[in-house]
């Protein structure tokens, strides 16, 4: 019993490690199945099988030297709420309190950050649709505008409730959802998280949120701990959205130029 | 536009910031923005906020500072003063006109955060907005007077956060 057990086991990492030199050398190899359903319980063994430039864990964008403590600092980043609205999952992400004001470690805020902008100039570079969403009013018309001018999109209105998950009964036509959805607040006025955020989860689609002090963290795939309720800081957040799509796309240019048979 | 200014780095600063030179305010966010922007790079988020003017401020209640009118609503006039939120004051009757949106004025601080914790509830409810008390306008006259050297007025002025 045992040595079936053990033979089965070092045919499979035989065959496992038969594949990985193939997949090397050819860039696309699909994973077969009994790989994928290894996946389910180990999704490492797939790591062969995803493309080079996420194989090395290098910032590939070089986001870390594009984002600054001070300029966070003064785009007043680090800014809570008061001590008595914050929650429970966000107290990881702070300083500390300051005469009841919560301050957000701007070092734990630019790791989280410089993640989250890697991801979103990879989904660009992969030619992904990036969807921003606020239910901040001061913000909205900023946060359209930047959508607009890297040819990506936004909603900051009213959320329908199914806009994501009924497509078909809403807008009666099959539509292609949105890759990343982008929440520069995740809260509505009511003080709740947004809606979207579950209908998200719900559809699989990745998420990338800026938390405040009294946001709620569940749901969300890359958090961003920082102020979401000054202007600075959300213009501050923008423009390096905007950069990280733009690098992507850039890159994505520079890719299709170089094989220019795809 | 003068965010725009502050937010470039400091070589780019100086450039631009001579060019708006023209207009007293402006010479208060020239001196502004220098001052923060020296040496700031390259420093942790600690030495950062253990200089910052917030810290300098200690206890929030009844402070004097400066705060620039970000916007204006009919007579509420919503007063950015470099915390996370604008302070609301009502504009009053006497020279109206002149507290338009950008003019700088002082105000009396009195909460950074207007929040309350209702009977049976958690957590508090917050407003979104600071409370203060509209002390008076800083005169663009007074700035004029003397533009050469607004560190000194500064001195007798009281603190002005991080803005």
């Amino acid at each position: 019993m045992s040595r079936v057990i053990l033979r089965n086991f070092i045919r499979n990492f035989s065959s496992a490690s038969a594949t990985v030199p193939r997949t090397a050398t050819t860039t696309v190899t699909q994973p077969d199945s009994t790989t994928l359903q290894k996946a389910t319980v180990q999704p490492t063994v797939l790591k062969p099988y995803v493309s080079k430039s996420l194989q090395n864990e290098q910032d590939l964008f070089g986001f870390e030297k594009a984002v600054h403590i001070d300029e966070m600092f003064k785009a007043r980043l680090h800014f809570g709420h008061k001590i008595g609205t914050v929650h429970e999952n966000m107290k990881w992400a702070l300083y500390g309190e300051r005469l009841g004001v919560c301050i957000f470690d701007l070092e734990t805020t630019k790791k989280y950050l410089v993640r989250a902008l890697n991801f979103i100039a990879h989904v660009s570079m992969r030619g992904g649709m990036i969807l921003f969403v606020t239910s901040n009013r001061d913000s909205m018309f900023d946060v359209e505008k930047a959508a607009e001018e890297v040819n990506q999109y936004s909603h900051v209105r009213k959320w329908q409730s199914g806009t994501l998950t009924n497509t078909r009964q809403l807008l009666g036509a099959s539509v292609r959802l949105p890759d990343t959805i982008v929440f520069m607040s995740t809260l509505t006025s009511l003080g709740e998280s947004h809606p979207a955020i579950v209908e998200a989860t719900k559809m699989a689609i990745p998420t990338i949120g800026i938390v405040d002090s009294n946001s709620d963290p569940a749901y969300l795939t890359y958090l961003i701990p920082a102020n979401d309720d000054t202007p600075n800081s959300t213009e501050y957040l923008l423009r390096l959205f905007k950069m990280a799509v733009k690098k992507g796309q850039e890159e994505r240019k520079r890719q299709q130029q170089q094989e220019p048979g795809k | 536009m003068f965010r725009a200014i502050i937010r470039a780095r400091p070589v780019k600063q100086f450039v631009e910031c001579r060019a708006a030179y023209s207009t007293p305010e402006s010479i208060i966010d020239f001196v502004d923005s220098v001052a923060e922007t020296s040496e700031s790079q390259n420093k942790s988020f600690a030495s950062l906020l253990r200089h910052s003017k917030f810290m300098q401020l200690g206890d929030f209640n009844g402070r004097l500072v400066v705060g620039k009118i970000a916007q204006r609503i009919q007579d509420d006039l919503y007063i950015d003063f470099g915390l996370k939120f604008n302070a609301v004051c009502k504009a009053p009757s006497v020279g109206s006109e002149s507290y338009r949106s950008g003019a700088r004025v002082l105000i009396r601080l009195l909460d950074p955060e207007l929040s309350e914790r209702f009977l049976g509830s958690n957590k508090d409810l917050t407003l979104l907005e600071a409370d203060a008390v509209l002390v008076r306008l800083l005169s663009n006259t007074n700035i004029a007077r003397k533009p050469k050297v607004p560190a000194e007025k500064e001195a007798d002025k009281p603190e002005i956060p991080a803005e």
